[in-house]
């Protein structure tokens, strides 16, 4: 059973991306392609594999990321469905076309009930026969002192920007009341100081990164000697 | 050949996903399960040789209906 990661349903899962907009996609899907996108590069839960249909089926939380084994002989996850509602499933390949993904919802007394699928989108399917690009997302709460992060920026690009794909961040930056909001693709950097921090949000530092060969432990360790002192 | 007549969503950003789908979840307080299923309808030494034995997923509440 996994549900370790469960969170309970939240409007904050909508809260606007940095991203405004993005061509062919939905508003409301755009909104979701930043925490998506940090869940996809969060630890996953691999799920454990059942050899029997007397085994309950492994419980998918809300919110949460899981690896699923497709050599498993029984492809089968309850859901957690903490209230009625619209949901979204993400997954790594097309899963609808290629693995029939399917929806369905019984009832105590046994009626089963197919699930439509009343929406989808297919993503730019590059990265998907290449292990080596993978997604790191860092967070923080501390203020980051600029030059600190300046340095730390300017030293990713010279010396990883041929295979950072794609980059993006909002920074809690010391001493400042505006956002610093930055995106980048391979070399080309682009960063702002944008909105002013809301009273009633936390100031926080998210940023992800997208590429090949990413060395997860050093971007986090790197990452944190940006905090102000 | 211009890129975009080779990939067509050339211009795109990558994502670590691939696809996305909606779904209107009924209530589930009386007893009702909900459960996803897969057909990996390949051969394990297939799924190997493709490096797809392993997918990752999400599951995400977005509102109320």
């Amino acid at each position: 059973m996994i549900a370790a990661n469960a969170s309970a349903p939240s409007e904050d899962i909508a809260t606007p991306a940095p991203e405004s907009k993005v061509a062919g996609v939905a508003p409301e899907l755009t909104k979701l392609l930043t925490p998506a996108t940090l869940l996809f590069s969060s630890n996953k839960t691999a799920i454990p594999v059942l050899t029997s249909t007397a085994d309950s089926p492994a419980i998918l939380a809300t919110g949460a990321v899981a690896k699923l084994d497709l050599t498993s002989p029984l492809l089968r996850y309850q859901l957690q469905v903490p209230s009625a509602g619209k949901y979204a499933v993400f997954t790594e390949h097309r899963a609808a076309d290629e693995y029939k993904l399917q929806l369905e919802a019984t009832s105590s007394t046994g009626d089963s009930v197919l699930l439509p699928m009343v929406d989808q989108h297919v993503f730019k399917p590059d990265h998907e026969h290449d292990a080596a690009v993978t997604s790191v997302g860092l967070t923080c709460s501390d203020a980051f002192d600029v030059k600190k992060l300046n340095e730390w920026i300017g030293n990713l690009l010279r010396t990883k920007g041929t295979d950072i794909y794609r980059m993006k961040g909002i920074v809690n930056v010391a001493g400042w009341k505006e956002r610093f909001v930055f995106n980048g693709v391979h070399m080309l950097f682009n960063g702002v100081a944008d909105r002013l921090w809301r009273k009633d949000e936390v100031k926080h530092t998210s940023m992800i990164f997208i590429g090949r060969n990413l060395n997860r432990a050093e971007l986090n360790e790197s990452f944190f000697t940006c905090v102000a002192r | 050949m211009q890129a975009i007549e080779v990939d067509p969503k050339f211009f795109e950003p990558e994502y670590p996903f691939e696809w996305v789908g909606f779904y209107d979840v009924p209530d589930v307080s009386k007893g009702q399960v909900v459960t996803l299923t897969l057909e990996a309808g390949m051969e394990r030494s297939i799924l190997f040789s493709i490096g797809a034995q392993i997918t990752v997923l999400v599951w995400l509440y977005l509102r109320s209906s």
